[in-house]
This record gives structure tokens, sequence and C-alpha cells, in this order.
């Protein structure tokens, strides 16, 4: 931590280690009677979902440079939802998620923090591996 | 730093441009303290206030500033990891206190109704206490919040159990300080 936030964390330390206690909690109950916007818990649990679970990602694989992993949830072969599918995990090159990109123009993408993996959602109904089937070289091509 | 300032679009421009920033209502709680608020790096969300018949009207104005501000007077609840850490652990600090005031309290329902307040204390309530001890050295603080008809809800995963999303653009606000208003350039006429 930047020392000048070590020096107001310090300050604030000692205002409150002498701020007379009845007073302190007065004051706080007059602030939360007219407090507006949002908890402190949720302002950061909105800011602070780890990167790799927002971006949909199981794990965030760091021993290779250019491999991500993708999870697929459990899902459902037919409309009825009666016939489930087996949760699977794929690993794709950025050339691969590249590709996919191109099939789903509506895939939901991004990088992670601090780094180019890719991750991103494959859609439902369709297997990810299937996605590849549907390709013509032209578009292994455009992707590489 | 780029801000934009939403305000109704009353008079001409040039005496707009003579009072703006406008101070937030006294009268009513602002969620980063009382000050002036004004919207960063886009003019996406001064346009969706303007908008919003809740806030302004119709026929609204943005002005837009440059600000310049010292590092050490800088808090950014968005984009520095370093200050989203210091902010937790004042709160941390500010929770153990506070618990031993509570601790003091005979009565144990009052007691119970305080942890509770406690455990969801609002942002605006920590600013504004550390504001009044004295203690808060920062004159502008930058903050997200997700409340916005212009953020988009992206699902990552369907059926997700953990219901994880991406929400973009995060509309983001910074509050100036009354005492720092002089770190505002000279305002500029931006819309309409």
């Amino acid at each position: 931590m930047e020392a000048y936030l070590k020096d107001a964390l310090a300050a604030a330390r000692a205002a409150l280690a002498n701020a007379d206690l009845d007073e302190l909690l007065q004051d706080f109950l007059e602030f939360e009677e007219h407090a507006t916007g949002p908890t402190v818990e949720e302002m950061f649990g909105a800011l602070n979902t780890p990167t790799h679970v927002i971006m949909g990602l199981k794990e965030h694989n760091v021993e290779d440079d250019d491999i991500v992993i993708v999870s697929e949830q459990p899902r459902y072969l037919s409309d009825d939802f009666s016939v489930a599918r087996e949760i699977s995990n794929y690993e794709y090159t950025l050339c691969e998620i590249s590709i996919l990109q191109q099939v789903y123009p509506n895939l939901h993408n991004g990088r992670c923090a601090n780094d180019d993996r890719f991750s991103g959602l494959i859609p439902s109904k369709l297997s990810v591996k299937d996605a590849f089937f549907l390709l013509d070289d032209d578009s292994f091509a455009l992707a590489s | 730093m780029t801000c934009y300032h939403t305000c109704k679009n009353r008079g001409d421009r040039e005496s707009i441009l003579g009072l703006v920033p406008f101070h937030s209502n006294n009268n009513k709680a602002q969620w980063l303290g009382a000050g002036y608020y004004l919207w960063t790096d886009s003019d996406l969300f001064a346009h969706a206030w303007g908008r919003n018949p809740k806030y302004s009207s119709t026929d609204y104005a943005i002005v837009k500033f440059t600000l310049c501000v010292p590092q050490e007077q800088y808090l950014d609840l968005v984009g520095k990891v370093d200050h989203q850490q210091y902010f937790l652990t004042l709160v941390e600090e500010y929770k153990t206190r506070l618990q031993q005031a509570i601790q003091k309290s005979t009565d144990v329902d009052s007691r119970r109704r305080y942890r509770h307040k406690l455990d969801c204390v609002s942002v605006s309530s920590v600013i504004n206490h550390f504001r009044k001890l004295r203690t808060f050295s920062f004159k502008v603080v930058k903050a997200a919040d997700v409340e916005s008809t212009d953020t988009k809800e992206l699902d990552f995963l369907e059926k997700s159990s953990l219901g994880e999303k991406l929400l973009l653009p995060t509309r983001q606000q910074i509050v100036v300080f009354p005492e720092a208003k002089n770190l505002l350039s000279m305002p500029e006429w931006h819309h309409p």
C-alpha cells in the first residue's frame, strides 16, 4: 500500500481511538438514518467478483500461455429439459476461441485481467466441439 | 481527468457556465457525501442523467470540466485495488471500534439492532463520518454503481448456479468535496 494511504489509515485509527464511544455510536446511527446509496458490501460485491468467475472460467490456467478452460454448465438437449448433458470442460487456444467468436457473433468474451487469455461462453444446445464442424477452411485461415 | 456535469438548461449559456458546478442538494444525503458530482471519462451517463425525468428534465445541459487532483487527495474506488484495500481496511477499523461502542450498551435489543446496522453499513456513512472526524484526507472520490438503464447485464453462463454477470458500462462518478472545488478547470459547454 502506498505511503499516503498508510498515513491516512494511521490518522483514521488515531481518530477512532480518541473518539468518545457514545458519541461515535450516536453519530453512526445518525448517518445511517439518512444514508443513501449502496452498502459497503454491495458496492464491493459488485466490483470484486473474481475476473475468471465473471468470464465463466472454471479456473485460471497460469501454466500455459495461450490455453483457456471454458466450463460448460449442465445443459439440456431437448426443449422439455428432459435430457441433461454432462458438465464438460474444454480447453481452447486463442486461435480456436477466435474461430468460435466468428461462429457465434453473440458470444460473450473478454480478456482476463493482466493477461491475454480469452474466455467465453458457448451458447447452449449446441456442443462446443460441434461448432468446429460448422467451420470451413477459410474460417481457420482467418483466425490463424 | 475529463468530467461531465449535468444540469437543467435554464437561462443562457453564459449564465449557466458562470454557475456550474452545482452543489448537491443539501437537504438530501448523497451517496459519496455532499459536494459536486460529475460523470467521468464519457458523457454517456451525463446524458442518461439529463434524460431521466426523476432527476432532471428533457431540457438539460452538460458542461465539461478537467479535473487535476494530486494523487494523495484522490480516492479511486473503481480503478485502484490499493485504494479499494485502503477503504475496506478503513471500514473494518470503523466497524471494530463501533463494535466496542455497541458492546457498552446494556440493552440486548439495541445491541442486536445496532449490530445489524453495522453489518449493512453504507458507503455514505463511512465517508461522512470520517469527514466529520476530519481524518478523511481525500478531496475527490471516484466510485461506481450498477443501477442504470444504460448498464447492460451480460450473462456468461446459462443456468449458472452462481449467476455471474458482467455489467458494462459501469456508472462511474466522482464527488469533489466543496473545499476542493478549485481543482476543477473552467467549464466548457458540451451539450446542447
